[in-house]
């Protein structure tokens, strides 16, 4: 089990260090920028799990003040 | 906060107007979001969660000084609380809206980056400037590693929130009437991976701590994100997330533990050069448990999305909007339009 993790630990690193020469003109579209989506996120009713964030419009707390 | 913001922004634009080699974005938007709906039958016909509609204008200076970048923006919403109800000392419930003068309300957040190579340093400050019957204060800090010519990143953040919320009663599981908390104190830790896997495969992963704290168990979540770029103009992205509330810790209010899972998949189109169109489905099934009376209560719905941007030269034009429909009947439509203009 050790040596398949320091196998696959080094695969990876290998496999970084030559992404260095790639051309990363497709990666570094507008279409590819995982911090901006393109649509509207996701939206939650019931909870606001997974963030500090109360509900989208005016901070109401959809959680006890619905 | 007024004061510490207009004499942050002072300071920045007296700096940006002696700094050479810097470069200035400004952008706006706007955002319209209506709600409507019911959760479960008792609730049928009434609106449900906030409507709002909301504008924001913002600032950005790259290389401001050398490394240092910074930015801000101000925002107004005029959010509808006519669906929040507030339960009295005697367990009346009436709508925020009835006590609730406030029409428009405006926050800002003000943030500064260092980059120093391959370490990038953040810092925000942001609240609600205006009276609200929900303001807030937040803080936070981010550190960012890259490594492999950036292919590789790590990334921390912690957050702190400060939250006032109005004078509200709630029977609890004996029909005792208690009372919530008037500020809740919040913290967010998000640990994160990005990677670029191949000439046109990038992913993130993130794991993600919350808690309001005299409000609500700690809860934790995951999320991973993967962009495939189909072709050199179809590019396709997948969302996947889950979250849930700690069980050892005790519930504070008349709600159960919550669970979460969600997915969302988009595909954008470049039919001419700079114009992308998109299109997205996702699901979210959210879970209310509480072991207190053995009630269980799901909410699932289905997501819809198109977004369309052109990129000018200088100018970025992007619009999306969105339909959510619940199995429980919630209704939800949101618009919004911008505009990013780099200088």
């Amino acid at each position: 089990m050790k040596l398949l993790f320091s196998f696959s630990l080094l695969f990876t690193l290998c496999a970084c260090s030559s992404l260095e020469q790639m051309d990363k003109s497709q990666i570094n579209h507008p279409a590819m920028d995982i911090s901006n989506s393109r649509t509207p996120a996701l939206n939650s009713f019931l909870t606001t799990l997974g963030s500090l964030e109360d509900s989208s419009g005016g901070g109401a707390c959809s959680v006890c003040a619905h | 906060m007024r004061s510490l913001v207009f004499t942050i922004a002072w300071g920045v634009f007296y700096l940006a107007s002696t700094a050479q080699g810097m470069s200035q974005t400004f952008y706006t938007s706007v955002e319209a979001d209506v709600r409507n709906g019911a959760l479960d039958v008792s609730d049928l016909g009434r609106k449900f969660n906030v409507s709002a509609f909301s504008q924001q204008l913002g600032y950005r200076i790259d290389n401001l000084a050398g490394p240092l970048s910074v930015q801000g923006f101000i925002t107004s919403s005029q959010p509808d609380y006519s669906s929040v109800l507030i339960q009295d000392a005697q367990g009346q419930s009436k709508p925020l809206s009835e006590s609730s003068t406030t029409l428009v309300e405006w926050s800002s957040e003000l943030s500064a980056d260092l980059s120093l190579g391959t370490h990038l340093l953040s810092v925000t400050l942001g609240g609600t400037l205006s009276e609200s019957p929900f303001t807030q204060s937040r803080a936070s800090i981010s550190y960012t590693r890259s490594f492999f010519n950036q292919t590789t990143a790590v990334s921390l953040s912690a957050t702190y929130l400060n939250q006032a919320q109005p004078k509200s009663f709630y029977f609890d599981s004996n029909f005792r009437l208690l009372q919530r908390p008037l500020n809740i104190y919040g913290n967010e830790l998000v640990l994160s991976a990005d990677q670029v896997f191949t000439e046109n495969w990038k992913g993130r992963w993130s794991l993600t701590t919350a808690e309001r704290q005299n409000e609500r168990p700690r809860n934790w979540g995951t999320s991973v994100v993967q962009a495939y770029a189909l072709t050199d103009r179809l590019f396709s992205e997948l969302r996947l997330n889950y979250a849930t509330e700690g069980r050892s810790q005790t519930l504070l209010n008349e709600r159960g533990y919550f669970d979460q899972w969600g997915f969302k998949t988009q595909l954008s189109y470049e039919p001419i050069y700079d114009l992308l169109l998109s299109v997205s489905y996702g699901q979210v099934i959210e879970r209310e448990s509480d072991p207190r009376d053995g009630t269980v209560l799901q909410v699932a719905s289905d997501q819809y999305g198109i977004g369309v941007s052109y990129q000018f030269p200088t100018l970025l034009i992007s619009l999306s909007t969105g339909y959510i429909e619940s199995n429980t009947n919630i209704y939800n439509y949101t618009f919004n339009g911008g505009l990013t203009w780099r200088i």
